[in-house]
């Protein structure tokens, strides 16, 4: 979590000394208040947090009124209520709202767009996968890497984004998954974060993650490229790899202004800057 | 009794009953039953697990993580809540937050009715909200249903084995007991049957027939009533039995039975005394002429012929009556005067029937007297031989003696031949009276010749049963022997009824004794049916002529002629002639005309005492030496 201290507001001219000094403190806390409205709750999928924490800490540092409290990964669908809820202020996810969630009065503007990578321990010598091999891999054909230890999948639960987006690069590696999900013994991750702590945490492990969250929050992870291309922001804007997650940011009917502040900032040329460092393409 | 004590047995099958029925109840309803408590503390126990498991998890995975947000995150709650241990079709759950807000549900909502279980889900010591699991209860009530089914069917199986089963082995003991208990009645009724009916001809029997009588006696006296005892027996039987066997006689009584009762009104009763005896009760009579009409009947139809074992033969019955009150007024003496009237009806020639008369009764009192005193005659030396002359026709000498049997009874004197030959012969100790006979008769004949009294031939009667006797020839050899009388002074007389009952024997018999040398004789000839050819073949010297065709010689034309041919075929078959009882001058000398050869009567001697005849011989012999 980033703080930004307040900055103090000078005083004005007073008749009488201990009047000026009451005014000065009722003053002082009006001013107090007023920094304190500048502080923002948000929270967001895992793929984006890391990077949001980035930027709120850039924001802070430039606009010294501004704070931010990021809450650990709601998900997507958890921080879009959260921010119709009012209970946070700033969404960011890893999709576009639907339908019912529109329906809700929220708000959304996609900020950019990240690799969806399948990610392995840093140590790993692999560096690259094939969809052929996913599938394998999924199915319990490959259970072993060339070096010959064994492959242990990193799974998230079936109505994560992620889940829809390894289905989404082939109709066998959608049904490898769903072998992979009757599997005993496979680890679910509920987050993102929990996924890349299970994948740096687990001996030969391979999940799903994003390039944005890898370089954020500096992962001991490495990201394969599929299909011999290599998952860059460049290869998603040129079109060499097509799997990649949307982020947007959601905010509810009314939003608070540092909110539409930090927004803003997101989109300046600083904040795109932050984007473009953490693996980011904006469309 | 027809059942071994039926009301405890049905108690006791009643008894079995419940306590089976009761049992199969407990049975039938403790399989659903059971399966349904353990199945719902199975399923509580495992919704409650499961609730536990899922509350943890997500305690776990979500609150502590985020524990103000936590609610939002819908999406993850519904992994949670769908993650292992996994949801079945029937079951859902959910989660709610602490005012108990429904924030996430996983599964279709299970149908009615069903159970829920809940588990509180904590963060730092609070209660942040609650794990809803629940399933329906329609599994377990199909599961108990089949439950109940089984429960029924075994239930079933269990009423049948423990009541079917003991009670067929209770039905099976009872059954033999019964069926012993049967046997006994069975047997108890026989007994009673036979105690009162006759086996071979199921007719009352004589007890029977005593209780009818006396019943009959009973009613007859108070409406002032007459009723008949007629006593029926068949005459012969005993040839029947003897020649075609007792098979035959059975069925020959079967039939009687039969057709006696077809003569009888259904009132009246016939009953088996035994053997060919039987006894017809006419109770209620109006008339004693009804009764000549019943024994006319039972005359008639035994008199038919009979077929039995493919003969056919016939037999006649003979009938005595004796009437209540006229005979008797108890049943001992209707009973005693019917069966006098029955045996008069057959010394009367058989095949009819006979009224009871009181002088029947004195004429039986004395039989019986007679025959118990005769038992002991022989013993007491009561019998006495008396001597009768036979006089040559010419020369008036003593030629032969007869010597006849008499009887001095100590109290009624002396007793007539006529009244107690007839009883020695029935009862058959004519035997050993004609023993007596011959050897006294030789004995004396013997001690007259020692005498020096002429020697004469004795003559003794045979009767028929003596003849018969396969004794005789060895009695009447080894007497001749004993006595030391010559065999040629022993004269036989044997009656012309005797000869003729079996004429072959009586020859073969006859010759025997010739070739002995015992001279032979037939005694009370011309009464019979003897033709003058049979004559011819008896092996014989004299013919006696019947005293009653001598005694009506004046009378009867006839008589005299007999006598006269008598006399000639004797004469032509050089036979001696002899007419007996000879009581006048006239039947001396007519025939003495015709040239008969001896006489014999009282118109020359009465039968007299061994003393007095040794006089009178005496005195006939001095008197001849002096003619």
């Amino acid at each position: 979590m980033t703080a930004v201290t307040p900055k103090t507001v000078a005083t004005a001219p007073t008749i009488h000394y201990r009047l000026s000094k009451f005014v000065a403190v009722i003053f002082m806390l009006l001013m107090a208040c007023a920094a304190a409205a500048e502080e923002i709750k948000i929270g967001g999928s895992g793929a984006a947090l890391g990077t949001i924490r980035l930027l709120a800490d850039a924001f802070a540092r430039q606009s010294s009124d501004f704070r931010a409290t990021v809450v650990p990964s709601l998900g997507s669908g958890g921080s879009i209520k959260a921010a119709v809820a009012g209970a946070i202020d700033l969404a960011a996810t890893a999709r576009p709202m639907n339908a019912d969630e529109r329906a809700l009065g929220a708000t959304e503007i996609e900020y950019g767009r990240t690799p969806f990578v399948f990610a392995v321990s840093a140590r790993s010598k692999v560096t690259a996968i094939t969809t052929r091999q996913l599938a394998d891999i999924y199915a319990g054909k490959m259970v072993n890497w060339p070096d010959g230890s064994p492959i242990r999948i990193v799974l998230r639960p079936a109505s994560d984004v992620d889940t829809a987006m390894v289905k989404s690069i082939s109709p066998e590696v959608g049904q490898a998954l769903s072998v992979a999900r009757e599997r005993r013994g496979v680890a679910v991750s509920m987050s993102d974060q929990d996924a890349a702590d299970d994948i740096e945490r687990i001996a030969g492990a391979i999940g799903p993650s994003s390039l944005a969250l890898l370089i954020s929050e500096k992962r001991a992870l490495s990201a394969l490229k599929l299909d011999r291309v290599e998952p860059t922001s460049a290869n998603i804007a040129s079109g060499a790899y097509p799997y990649y997650k949307r982020l947007f940011l959601v905010t509810g009917a009314k939003p608070p202004a540092a909110a539409q502040r930090f927004i803003a900032f997101i989109q300046s040329p600083a904040g795109r800057k932050v984007l473009a460092q953490t693996g980011h393409w904006i469309p | 009794m027809t059942s071994l004590h039926p009301r405890s047995n049905d108690q006791l099958a009643a008894i079995v009953g419940r306590l089976a029925l009761a049992i199969a109840l407990i049975v039938a309803a403790v399989l659903p039953l059971g399966y349904s408590i353990l199945k719902y503390r199975d399923l509580a126990d495992y919704l409650n697990l499961m609730a536990e498991v899922k509350a943890g998890a997500t305690a776990r995975t979500l609150i502590t993580t985020n524990p103000e947000l936590w609610p939002y995150q819908v999406q993850r709650l519904e992994e949670l809540l769908s993650a292992e241990p996994i949801l079945l079709e029937s079951e859902a759950a959910n989660i709610r937050d602490a005012k108990d807000n429904v924030l996430a549900k996983m599964g279709r909502s299970p149908d009615p009715p069903v159970l829920r279980r809940s588990r509180a889900v904590h963060e730092s010591g609070r209660v942040v909200g609650r794990i809803e699991v629940e399933r329906s209860l329609r599994g377990l009530f199909y599961g108990t249903a089949i439950a109940a089914v089984l429960g029924l069917l075994l239930g079933a199986a269990v009423f049948i084995t423990l009541r079917v089963l003991p009670l067929r082995a209770l039905r099976r003991v009872t059954g033999a007991l019964e069926q012993e208990v049967r046997q006994h009645e069975l047997a108890a009724e026989r007994a009673e049957y036979l105690a009162y009916y006759d086996s071979l001809t199921a007719l009352p029997n004589r007890s029977m027939f005593s209780k009818l009588l006396n019943q009959a006696i009973r009613l007859a006296r108070r409406d002032g009533k007459q009723l008949a005892v007629l006593f029926v027996d068949l005459d012969r039987f005993k040839n029947i039995n003897d020649t075609l066997g007792h098979e035959a006689g059975d069925l020959l009584l079967q039939e009687v039975a039969k057709r006696l009762q077809a003569c009888l009104r259904e009132s009246d009763t016939v009953a088996r005394l035994g053997g060919d005896e039987f006894v017809v009760l006419l109770p209620a009579l109006h008339d004693v002429a009804d009764v000549e009409v019943v024994a006319h009947k039972i005359l008639a139809a035994t008199g038919k012929s009979f077929v039995a074992l493919g003969q056919e033969f016939r037999v006649t019955a003979s009938v005595g009556v004796s009437t209540f009150p006229k005979d008797g007024d108890d049943e001992q003496s209707l009973m005693k005067n019917a069966d006098i009237a029955m045996y008069q009806a057959k010394e009367d020639g058989k095949n009819h029937f006979q009224f009871y008369s009181a002088q029947m009764n004195t004429n039986s009192f004395e039989r019986l007297a007679l025959e118990s005193s005769l038992r002991r005659a022989l013993d007491h030396g009561e019998f006495q031989l008396h001597y009768q002359p036979k006089i040559d026709a010419r020369s008036g000498a003593i030629v032969g003696i007869e010597a006849l049997l008499r009887w001095q009874h100590p109290e009624l004197g002396m007793v007539a031949p006529t009244q107690f030959i007839p009883i020695a012969e029935e009862t058959g100790l004519i035997v050993s009276i004609g023993k007596w006979v011959l050897k006294t008769a030789c004995t004396q004949n013997v001690a007259w010749q020692k005498m020096g009294l002429p020697r004469l031939h004795i003559a003794v009667n045979l009767s028929r049963r003596q003849f018969s006797d396969e004794g005789l020839l060895r009695d009447v050899t080894s007497i001749l022997e004993e006595t030391g009388m010559s065999a040629d002074l022993l004269e036989l007389e044997i009656t012309e009824s005797t000869l003729m009952h079996d004429v072959d024997k009586a020859i073969s018999t006859l010759k025997a004794f010739r070739d002995m040398g015992v001279r032979l004789a037939i005694d009370n000839f011309g009464t019979g049916y003897s033709s003058l050819s049979n004559l011819e073949q008896f092996p014989i010297d004299t013919i006696k002529i019947d005293g009653s065709l001598i005694h009506d010689l004046s009378n009867h034309a006839e008589n005299r002629g007999i006598a006269e041919a008598i006399i000639a075929m004797g004469r032509n078959l050089s036979l001696t002639v002899v007419a007996e009882c000879v009581e006048t001058q006239a039947q001396a000398d007519f025939l003495r005309e015709h040239a008969c050869d001896e006489f014999q009567g009282f118109y020359f001697s009465k039968a007299v005492t061994a003393d007095k005849f040794a006089e009178l011989l005496e005195a006939r012999t001095t008197a001849a030496e002096e003619v």
